[in-house]
């Protein structure tokens, strides 16, 4: 299996969780009395929090506080967003 | 404060170098309507802010505007790695080349450095939230100016996404004016 190509498949399913989580919370932010808006936030939240999960355990940190790090320390390690990989 | 996380808002993947489409694009970078601007803009506006709605409204979307400007460099990044000498030549690069070589800095697409008169903050919310309405409205024009010169549909796919933002903050701030000059028991603003 291509490493390189499954990485970004996994990363996406993050990035699409927590971007429909940022765009509900932006929605909120002029909408605070909508509960349709926050059942929709929080379940965003929850599928961004379990894709993270899964994609840290294979690829490492997202974070460098809230990810658990093997030693050596793997928060360093490549590619940086900013990296065609 | 702010926790960096290691990913961009939306995937960036572009395979094919262009140096001048990297150009063009380092304006939303660098330039009077780019993502540089708009951060700052309403991270520096948000001190002013009178109310939760407005003051979540700006910090957030400013926010969200400090990852645009980390793609637009993803995007000049990825379309300027691995150029030879004749690319940067035949694609009207060696004016930025000469200075900066295939570094981010941030310019508009004819080479004018940032400055922070592109931007406004002053202590009116209603002056605030109508500058940022114009702000967003210039900046989905400059991307849809963007879209009529590509044509990678890695690039275009990134631009659209970021297009769709302006649309979507353009909204937001709608909504924080209404909700602004509504406020009935704040006589400041009358």
């Amino acid at each position: 299996m291509d490493m390189a190509a499954d990485r970004g498949e996994m990363l996406k399913k993050v990035q699409a969780a927590e971007f429909a989580a940022y765009d509900l919370m932006l929605y909120l932010d002029t909408h605070p009395n909508s509960q349709a808006a926050l059942t929709k936030f929080k379940e965003a939240v929850e599928k961004g929090k379990q894709y993270r999960k899964e994609f840290e355990a294979v690829y490492g940190p997202l974070t460098a506080r809230d990810s658990s790090s093997a030693a050596p320390w793997q928060w360093i390690q490549d590619p940086w967003p900013w990296n065609r990989k | 404060m702010w926790m960096y996380e290691k990913k961009l808002e939306y995937p960036i993947k572009i395979k094919k170098p262009d140096p001048r489409m990297a150009k063009v694009i380092m304006s939303q970078y660098g330039g009077p309507n780019g993502e540089m601007s708009a951060s700052l803009r309403y991270l520096s506006q948000r001190f002013a802010m009178p109310d939760e709605v407005t003051k979540s409204v700006l910090n957030d979307i400013g926010t969200e505007e400090l990852s645009h400007l980390e793609m637009v460099g993803t995007i000049v990044h990825q379309l300027t790695r691995d150029l030879s000498e004749e690319e940067i030549k035949a694609g009207g690069f060696a004016d930025y080349y000469v200075d900066y070589g295939t570094g981010i800095f941030p310019v508009n697409a004819a080479g004018v450095p940032w400055n922070a008169g592109y931007i406004n903050s002053m202590s009116d919310v209603i002056a605030n939230l109508t500058e940022n309405l114009a702000a967003e409205q210039k900046a989905r024009t400059v991307y849809d100016n963007i879209l009529r010169l590509a044509d990678d549909p890695d690039v275009i796919d990134v631009i659209r996404f970021l297009r769709e933002r302006e649309v979507v903050h353009f909204q937001r701030f709608g909504e924080a004016l209404r909700h602004v000059t509504d406020l009935k028991d704040c006589k400041k603003y009358y």
